[in-house]
C-alpha cells in the first residue's frame, strides 16, 4: 500500500508540473525530427535503398520508438535519492518502515505510468499476431524499467560521497545517446563493437529491446539471451547497490533536516 | 563592472574550480565525451557513402567542431550564471545583486567563470582551426569567421538569458532549458540536410546553423561581392535577441519579490 502511494505521488506530481512534461515531449519530438532528417539526407544522397539491414520505413519507425522509449528512461532517481542526501531528508525515511530503493522504484513508475501504459497498447496493438510474444515484450519492457532504475539508484548513492552530482547527467546521457542506440541502430556497428556494447545495461534497456519488439520473432534466442543478460545485471546492481548503501549510510552525517 | 571586478570574479571562480576537482573533472569529462559521440556517429553516417547531399566527412566534422567551439566559449563566460539564476529567484539570492551599485544584468551574467568549460576550449578551438584551415580561406573570409565566433557566443547567450529569465514569472519550469539545448543538436547538422524551408529559418530568423555551418556559408549568398548573408542575419538577430533579453530582465526584476 505505501509503494502504491509514492506511486500515486509520483503520478501526481507529474500531472501538476505538466509544463515540464509537454516541454520534455516537444524536446524530444525535436530530437526524433533532427535523426530523422539526418538520415533522410544519407538515404538520399546514397545509391542504397537498404543501409544497414534497414529500409528508410523501417529506420524512421526504430527511431521514433527509441526516442519514445527515451521519454521512459531518464534520470530523475539519480537526482531525486541526491537531494535527498544533500538536504538531509534521507534521515526521515530511514527511520520509517520502507525501504528506501522500493520507493524509489514506485515512484519512478508512477512518474512513467503515462507512457509505460501508451507502450504496453502499442505492444499489444503491434502483436496481434503473437499474442505470446507480446506479452513477452511486455515482460521485457516491465524488467528493464526495474533493471533502469536500480543502475540510476546505485549511481544516485554516490551522492554520498560526491558534493555535485549534476555533472553525472550529462555523462548519463551521452552514455545513452550512444549505446541505447538513439543516434542509430546498434547493429548497424561493425559486428565487433555490437558484440560488446549490445550486453551494457543501456543498450538492453533501449536498442535491443526494439530490436527483440521490431522483429517480433518467436523462438528467437536472442530474446532469452536479453532477457538473461537483463537478470544478471539486476543482480549485480542490486547486490552493489546494497553494499553501497550500507557504506554511504555509516558516511553519511544527516547534516540538515 | 570594471576589469577590476571582473579579475576578482574570475579568481574567484578559479578557486571554484580548483575546490571541487571532481565536478571539474567530470565537467571536463562530458564536455569531450559528446562531441566524440558526435564525432563518431559522423564516422558511422560515412561508412556508407563518401559524401552525403554534397556535404563531405570533413564537411560536417567542422560543422561539429565549430560549433564546440562556440559553445564552450559561451559556457565558460556564462553558463555558471545561467544554471544558478532559477535558483537565485526562487530562493529570494537575487537580492545580494540587486543592492550593489551596479548594472544588475552584466553583473549578474559575468560574475563567474566556467574554468572546466576552458580546458575543452583549449582543445576544440586548435582543432577547429585546422579544420578551417582546410579550406583555404583569404583574410577578408577569415575576419567573418572570427566575427560569426565572437557573434555566435552573444547569440547562444542571449537565447539562454532568455529562457532562465523564465523563472522571474513560472517556477519549477525547468525542462525549458532544453529548448537552447534542442537548438544546439540542430545546429550539429549540416544546412543542406534540412528542408529548404527550415533552412531559411534556421538560417536567417533563428541562424544557428549560420553559427555551425560558417565554414561552408561564408562563400555563399554575398552581398556587394564579400558580405556572407548568412552573417548579416546572424548579426541583426543576435542584437535584437540581446535587447529582449535586457528588456525582458529589467521587467523581471520588477515583478521579482525578495524572501529576505
Amino acid at each position: 500500500m505505501k509503494y502504491i502511494t509514492s506511486a500515486l505521488n509520483g503520478f501526481e506530481n507529474v500531472l501538476i508540473f505538466k509544463s515540464n512534461l509537454m516541454v520534455q515531449i516537444f524536446s524530444r519530438i525535436v530530437q526524433v525530427l533532427l535523426s530523422i532528417i539526418t538520415w533522410n539526407a544519407i538515404y538520399a544522397g546514397s545509391n542504397h535503398k537498404i543501409i544497414g539491414g534497414y529500409s528508410r520505413t523501417e529506420m524512421f519507425g526504430y527511431l521514433i520508438l527509441a526516442s519514445l522509449l527515451s521519454i521512459l528512461f531518464t534520470m530523475e532517481p539519480v537526482f531525486n535519492l541526491s537531494k535527498q542526501v544533500k538536504d538531509g531528508t534521507i534521515s526521515s525515511w530511514l527511520i520509517r518502515p520502507i525501504s528506501i530503493n522500493g520507493k524509489s522504484l514506485a515512484n519512478f513508475i508512477g512518474s512513467k505510468l503515462i507512457f509505460i501504459l501508451i507502450m504496453i497498447v502499442y505492444l499489444v496493438v503491434t502483436g496481434t499476431n503473437n499474442l505470446m510474444m507480446a506479452m513477452f515484450n511486455i515482460v521485457y519492457l516491465l524488467f528493464a524499467i526495474v533493471v533502469w532504475h536500480e543502475l540510476l539508484y546505485l549511481i544516485g548513492l554516490l551522492s554520498f560521497w560526491l558534493i555535485q552530482m549534476w555533472p553525472l547527467e550529462p555523462i548519463l546521457n551521452g552514455f545513452y545517446l550512444f549505446l541505447g542506440g538513439i543516434l542509430f541502430p546498434l547493429n548497424i556497428l561493425p559486428q565487433y563493437l555490437f558484440n560488446i556494447v549490445r550486453f551494457t545495461p543501456f543498450s538492453l534497456v533501449s536498442s535491443d529491446l526494439l530490436q527483440v519488439v521490431l522483429n517480433n520473432n518467436s523462438g528467437n534466442t536472442t530474446m532469452y539471451i536479453y532477457i538473461f543478460s537483463l537478470a544478471i545485471w539486476y543482480l549485480i546492481l542490486r547486490f552493489s547497490s546494497i553494499w553501497l548503501f550500507k557504506k554511504g549510510i555509516r558516511k553519511f552525517e544527516g547534516v540538515g533536516m | 563592472m570594471n576589469l577590476q571586478l571582473y579579475l576578482r570574479l574570475a579568481a574567484q571562480s578559479m578557486k571554484e574550480f580548483l575546490t571541487y576537482r571532481m565536478t571539474s573533472f567530470f565537467v571536463i569529462l562530458f564536455g569531450f565525451m559528446f562531441t566524440a559521440i558526435d564525432i563518431f556517429a559522423v564516422g558511422i553516417y560515412y561508412q556508407f557513402d563518401n559524401s552525403i547531399n554534397g556535404v563531405s566527412q570533413n564537411d560536417y566534422i567542422t560543422i561539429i567542431l565549430s560549433l564546440s567551439t562556440v559553445t564552450y566559449t559561451y559556457l565558460f563566460l556564462f553558463i555558471a550564471a545561467h544554471e544558478s539564476l532559477s535558483d537565485d529567484i526562487i530562493q529570494g539570492n537575487l537580492d545580494y545583486t540587486l543592492l550593489r551599485p551596479i548594472n544588475s544584468f552584466l553583473y549578474y551574467a559575468l560574475r563567474q567563470l566556467d574554468f572546466p568549460s576552458l580546458i575543452n576550449l583549449i582543445v576544440y578551438l586548435p582543432a577547429t582551426a585546422f579544420y578551417l584551415m582546410k579550406y583555404h580561406f583569404n583574410w577578408i573570409e577569415w575576419i567573418w569567421i572570427i566575427l560569426v565566433y565572437i557573434v555566435g557566443v552573444a547569440f547562444l547567450f542571449s537565447i539562454n538569458q532568455i529562457v532562465v529569465e523564465f523563472a522571474f514569472w513560472k517556477d519549477n519550469l525547468n525542462s525549458i532549458k532544453a529548448f537552447p539545448e534542442d537548438l544546439n543538436d540542430t545546429a550539429k547538422r549540416p544546412a543542406r540536410f534540412f528542408p529548404k524551408i527550415l533552412r531559411v529559418i534556421l538560417t536567417n530568423f533563428l541562424p544557428i546553423l549560420s553559427i555551425s555551418n560558417v565554414a561552408i556559408l561564408v562563400r555563399k549568398s554575398l552581398l556587394l561581392g564579400f558580405i556572407p548573408l548568412s552573417c548579416v542575419s546572424l548579426i541583426i538577430s543576435t542584437i535584437l535577441l540581446f535587447a529582449i533579453s535586457y528588456f525582458v530582465w529589467k521587467k523581471g526584476i520588477k515583478h521579482y519579490f525578495s524572501a529576505n
